[in-house]
């Protein structure tokens, strides 16, 4: 993408007034002790959350945790219970302060767009903009290009953009103004699969390009993974762990995350000196529990088949599924009778019914079992 | 924001609270009145031969009507949004174009050629014709939007089509036939000119003549309230049939066309049925109408009359639409936007307008006026008053649709690209929501031109509608005199029927 | 995506419709409050709460307004409407004047004290017979109930003697009335008012079984020339009128005067009275004086009214029976009560 001259934030009246903050915090988002209920339900206990500058941080959870409100919370479409929340180092909740939405200066995509259907393209995205700006409409190209649209789409109307083109126009209307803060709320639910990754990618170059801050609301993990720097698991209401994508799934804070982040095979083992024999075999043991019983953590793709060596522990396949680029092989250890899924590359499926030998390879994680 | 949501819906529900009781004053009055006329003279005044005769006509009249309209409301949309029926499109105009012409137009049409229709075959007949299109719209609507995969299915499972239509289309039309058929029900209920002229008394023209020879005395009012207790029963009975089965709102319309049934040999004679019924519904009237702008009476054409006529049912129409849309409006609102259950309970109470006839309005409003009101009593204030209670159901339906085109996801967006409040009614919910509060408009707009009986009784001194000199004129027997002011009436309704027969204002037929 | 573009034509033509409508009503409500004003000047413009033919007045209340250059605007309505409504208005009322087709609407208006004395000048206008004992209303018009039947159904031989027979069964279905309007219920009154109650019940059943109901008097005359029903019961100058014009909806009727003093030859008073409530009663006394005095009566007696004028020395268009071949049953204006007759045909069933 060509570098764009938004690049430098204008949120000038901000940065004035927190020039004695630590710069790192210009742009970040804060959230300190968060709740908020509705009612009697308490959808938010205590949320803490960091959301470094220029860095996109997801919220992955399940439906109803929580994670749209915490998203509303940091617009200003409500207001929390208790805590504060911070915005480049201002309170904008809490504490007895309100900033209203229209004065925080953050861009907003929610779900399927939801692009003024009276409106064409580009008014769509110039609508935050001044009245001068919003006649020279100069940006509107840049703008388009920069999520990767054709400046051809400025006079259609929302109706007649697809999906992926709808949600790209509203993330051009969210940056328009130069936000310092940009958040998602499932913005790609509503795409085909196809369109998803194509239409993440887009929005992740379109954010770096602009270095802009960016909060992604997804319940899909593989998107959270493959777009965010950094991931907050939510769940019930309350933030499960934080950490880059991959510590997220390669050391889930629990087994209830591990089991969410991605596909899990759980072994039950007794652990000492930071291995395991199990009976899918020797296991090493990355942290965690040092000795005694102990739950361990194997990701699918971790366990190998071989066709005849001796070694690893013998099993036969049940069944597969093929998927091209790889394939999930669900396999019966013969010893215990355990059900596994091991996931192979596409290149060599084994054949169902045939006997193969499974090993699993890396370190995993150990919970203890009371967890 | 979180200090003025709390108080900003407060205020609004205040006013809303206030509109609907406002838009209640009939049915309190009449309540109020049987009440405090004591047990003993209601029950002499109620039950009498008189009443009971009226009962029997009114009831064989609604029940009539409701069959006779269902049929040739679902048969004509059936022929027009499922077979191969040449000219489909000028069909479904046609079909919906007798809304255009008030129903007492249409008696007028016939009963000037022939008074064999008077009585009750004729006001069958004639009421049906005109009333028939309520069906047909809302029924026509759900055909065009029902999955074909159901059809095929039941074809597939090896239903003969006649069986298909009876075991599967008929129970998904169930909605919109009851919707159209209890709206027929309460038009038939609160029609006056129509069955005055055909000589066929109802509640509605016996009130009106005891109005005639006692004002609002206590004969009338009591009518009233037994003719608001049909409505009311019609209205819980509709209630309780429909269940939980809401109005299909018809959205854009799925994507695969739906298979239509080849006439073949058929052909013919279903062009000569909705042919017929065109003739019928839209033909006599009209063809009556130009005979008598024609040939007419002695009475030559009085411009002059016919301008001022004309403005004042404009200007009474487009005042009455203007406040029944204010007054509906902060109601449809919360119901949109904070639904809760005393918002439901609010829309659902101003729906009971919708089932308190002209006349029953019209009545209420003269008295409480002369006793608490003087000084809008004979103003042109109680008649738009009127008006705006009468059709406040219609502009709280076209709100609502045109609230749906506006959610709240949009006010955010908005918000979050830093307008405030009042920018964003400026520039997003208002450009939203304006097609359809134009529609809205209209439509009341349409309804207020075409009133008879609240005008009759609530019009000021010297105030002179196109309906009211039509109805003192063909009462009069002064056919072609009649015939210009309803000539005017049908070409004032005409664009807003023309609206109708569009997709998207099909399901705000009140 | 949910939400599609609205179609701009649409919303176009309704915003067109609406736009159209508003320079419109604009331009009317112009015109009105100018013609207003024309009346506003210095003299004052009377209210009349008219239950006459409208036409008639029209001429009448124009012809006033020639001369005295007072304005007067008119509500029009049926006798019982207009006198229970100011009843109901009482001291409030805008009327000034009221002006009833048939007297029973006067009565009712004077029962409640809310008339202002007549001038002795008007009164002296017409004979004594056509104001109440208390001068508080004073006629201004007359008209004669007449029995009108379609040849071709009746011979002469089976016409009624008397509008009492009209109750009887060899008369069911063929009688056609109109008991809403305020005409037949002054008719009724009279008869109320010579046979008594017990007989008025009975007689009114008896209608109720026989009559076919029609809305208004000209709908009756209309019915009986086209053979829908053999005769009718209705005032006089309907058939006349209609005669007049082109014959229309009166080529197959006759019309029989029952004379004899019969019930059914009751000669119907039109009253005129002024308001006490009303502030302008100089101007409101001239109205009345104007109505039964001679330039009002020439005016009533050349219009296609073909009512009956009852000035003293006015003479009434030639194509009428003379009053004086009429033979009505003499009845005092006094006795004719309008609120117990409509009570009594709401029990007959007829209203």
């Amino acid at each position: 993408m060509t570098s764009s001259p938004m690049t430098s934030s204008p949120m000038i009246p901000s940065q004035m007034s927190a020039s004695l903050m630590p710069p790192p915090l210009m742009n970040s988002v804060t959230v300190r002790a968060v709740t908020k209920a509705f009612g009697a339900s308490e959808v938010l206990r205590g949320i803490d959350l960091t959301v470094p500058e220029q860095s996109m941080t997801a919220i992955l959870g399940p439906s109803g945790c929580g994670k749209t409100t915490l998203l509303r919370l940091i617009a200003g479409f409500e207001v929390p219970d208790a805590g504060q929340i911070l915005l480049g180092g201002q309170v904008v909740s809490g504490g007895g302060r309100f900033v209203a939405p229209q004065r925080r200066r953050v861009g907003y995509v929610p779900q399927e767009g939801a692009l003024f259907p009276h409106l064409d393209v580009a008014d769509n995205i110039t609508f935050g903009l001044t009245g001068r700006e919003r006649r020279s409409g100069h940006r509107v190209e840049e703008l388009l290009e920069l999520v990767g649209l054709d400046p051809a789409v400025r006079l259609r109307f929302p109706h007649q953009l697809s999906g992926g083109q709808q949600q790209r126009v509203a993330l051009a209307r969210a940056l328009a103004p130069g936000p310092s803060l940009i958040l998602l709320d499932e913005p790609f639910s509503s795409l085909d699969a196809g369109l998803r990754e194509g239409t993440g990618r887009a929005v992740v170059q379109a954010l770096k390009a602009t270095a802009t801050t960016a909060v992604l609301v997804t319940h899909d993990q593989s998107e959270a993974l493959s777009l965010a720097d950094q991931v907050a698991v939510m769940r019930d209401g309350a933030i499960a762990q934080v950490g880059t994508p991959h510590e997220v799934y390669r050391a889930p804070a629990d087994l209830g995350v591990a089991e969410f982040v991605g596909a899990a095979v759980v072994v039950d083992a007794d652990l000492a000196d930071g291995a395991a024999s199990s009976d899918l075999g020797p296991l090493y043991v990355m942290a965690g529990v040092d000795a005694g019983p102990a739950r361990l953590l194997v990701r699918p793709e971790q366990i190998q088949l071989t066709g005849s060596s001796q070694e690893g522990v013998e099993a036969r396949v049940v069944d597969v599924s093929y998927f091209g680029h790889d394939a999930a092989v669900r396999l019966q250890v013969l010893a215990s009778g355990r059900m596994v899924t091991a996931r192979v590359l596409g290149l060599s499926v084994p054949l169902p019914d045939s006997l193969v030998r499974l090993s699993v390879t890396g370190p995993v994680a150990a919970y203890s079992p009371e967890v | 924001m979180g200090g003025s949501r709390a108080t900003y819906p407060r205020l609004l529900l205040l006013l809303s609270a206030a509109i609907v009781l406002v838009a209640m004053i009939p049915l309190f009055f009449v309540v109020g009145y049987v009440v405090s006329t004591g047990w003993d003279e209601a029950v002499t005044l109620i039950w009498r031969p008189r009443v009971g005769e009226l009962f029997r006509n009114t009831g064989l009249l609604v029940t009539g009507c409701v069959g006779l309209t269902a049929v040739l409301g679902t048969g004509a949309a059936w022929l027009v949004e499922r077979t191969t029926l040449p000219g489909r499109r000028v069909w479904n105009v046609l079909l919906v174009a007798p809304l255009a012409v008030p129903a007492f137009v249409n008696s007028f049409g016939w009963v000037s050629l022939t008074a064999r229709v008077e009585g009750y075959a004729g006001a069958l007949l004639i009421v049906s014709l005109s009333y028939y299109p309520l069906v047909f719209l809302p029924v026509a609507a759900m055909l065009r939007g029902l999955d074909p995969a159901l059809e095929e299915t039941a074809a597939a499972l090896g239903h003969s089509p006649w069986r298909t239509f009876i075991r599967v289309v008929l129970p998904q039309l169930r909605p919109a036939l009851l919707g159209g058929t209890l709206i027929v029900a309460l038009h038939v209920l609160a029609e006056f000119g129509a069955l005055q002229l055909l000589r066929f008394p109802t509640f509605t023209t016996a009130i009106y003549d005891l109005y005639r020879s006692s004002f609002n005395g206590p004969a009338a009012n009591m009518l009233a309230g037994v003719l608001l207790l049909s409505c009311l029963l019609l209205l819980t009975l509709e209630l309780r049939l429909r269940g939980h089965h809401r109005y299909s709102r018809l959205g854009g319309g799925s994507a695969r066309t739906i298979p239509r049934r080849r006439l073949g040999r058929a052909t013919a004679p279903c062009l000569l049925a909705v042919g017929g019924l065109t003739a019928l519904a839209l033909g006599v009237p009209l063809g009556s109408l130009t005979y008598w702008l024609a040939t007419g009476s002695s009475t030559s054409f009085p411009i002059g009359d016919l301008a001022r006529t004309t403005a004042t049912s404009l200007g009474l129409g487009v005042a009455g639409a203007i406040l029944a849309m204010a007054l509906a409006f902060p109601i449809a609102w919360l119901c949109v936007r904070r639904r809760g259950r005393l918002t439901i309970l609010m829309e659902r109470l101003t729906y009971f307008g919708n089932a308190v006839p002209g006349i029953v309005v019209a009545l209420a409003l003269v008295t409480v006026s002369i006793r608490f009101a003087p000084a809008v009593y004979q103003t042109l204030v109680l008649l738009v008053l009127a008006y705006a209670i009468m059709f406040l159901p219609r502009a709280m339906v076209s709100i609502r649709a045109a609230l749906d085109q506006a959610p709240p996801v949009f006010d955010e967006v908005a918000r979050a690209l830093g307008s405030g409040p009042l920018e964003t009614l400026r520039r997003v919910t208002l450009p939203l929501v304006a097609p359809g509060l134009g529609a809205g408009t209209a439509l009341v707009f349409l309804a207020v031109v075409t009133e008879l009986t609240a005008t009759l009784l609530l019009a000021p001194i010297g105030t002179r509608t196109l309906a009211t000199q039509f109805w003192g004129n063909s009462s009069s027997i002064a056919y072609g005199a009649a015939a210009p002011y309803a000539a005017l009436m049908v070409i004032l309704s005409a664009p807003v029927t023309l609206l109708l027969t569009r997709n998207r204002w099909r399901s705000i037929t009140v | 995506m949910r939400f599609t573009a609205p179609a701009r034509s649409k919303a176009g033509l309704a915003a067109a419709l609406v736009a159209l409508s508003v320079v419109v009503a604009a331009c009317g409500s112009a015109t009105g409050s100018a013609d207003e004003g024309k009346g506003a000047g210095d003299k004052a413009t009377l209210t009349l709460y008219n239950a006459q033919h409208e036409d008639l007045m029209a001429l009448m209340v124009a012809d006033f307004t020639k001369t005295t250059g007072i304005k007067v605007n008119m509500r029009n309505g049926e006798d019982f409407e207009l006198g229970n409504q100011i009843v109901q208005e009482g001291k409030a009322s805008p009327a000034d004047v009221f002006v009833t087709e048939n007297s029973p609407a006067m009565t009712l208006v004077d029962s409640k004290r809310l008339f202002a004395k007549v001038d002795n000048a008007t009164l002296a206008q017409v004979p004594a017979q056509f104001a109440p004992a208390d001068k508080d209303w004073v006629g201004f018009a007359a008209r004669s109930t007449v029995f009108a039947y379609n040849p071709s159904q009746l011979k002469a031989a089976d016409l009624p003697a008397s509008i009492m027979d009209l109750a009887k069964p060899a008369w069911k279905g063929k009688v056609g009335i109109s008991p809403a309007g305020a005409d037949f219920q002054a008719i009724v009154s009279a008869v109320l008012a010579l046979k008594g109650e017990p007989a008025t019940v009975a007689w009114l059943k008896g209608l109720k079984t026989n009559a076919k109901v029609y809305a208004g008097n000209s709908a009756v005359l209309k019915a009986v020339n086209a053979g829908e029903v053999h005769s009718g019961v209705i005032y006089h100058y309907y058939w006349l009128k209609d005669q007049a014009e082109s014959g229309a909806n009166s080529r197959n009727v006759k019309q029989m005067y029952f004379g004899d003093k019969d019930p059914g030859a009751f000669l119907s008073t039109s009253g005129a009275g002024v308001l006490k409530s009303s502030k302008h009663q100089s101007e409101a006394q001239q109205l009345v004086k104007y109505l039964n005095g001679a330039a009002g009566q020439k005016v009533l007696a050349d219009s296609k009214a073909l009512e009956y004028p009852i000035g003293n020395g006015a003479k009434a268009n030639k194509a009428l029976k003379p009053l004086t071949e009429l033979s009505p049953p003499i009845v005092n204006v006094d006795s004719l009560n309008g609120p117990n007759v409509v009570e009594l045909m709401q029990q007959a069933g007829l209203l």
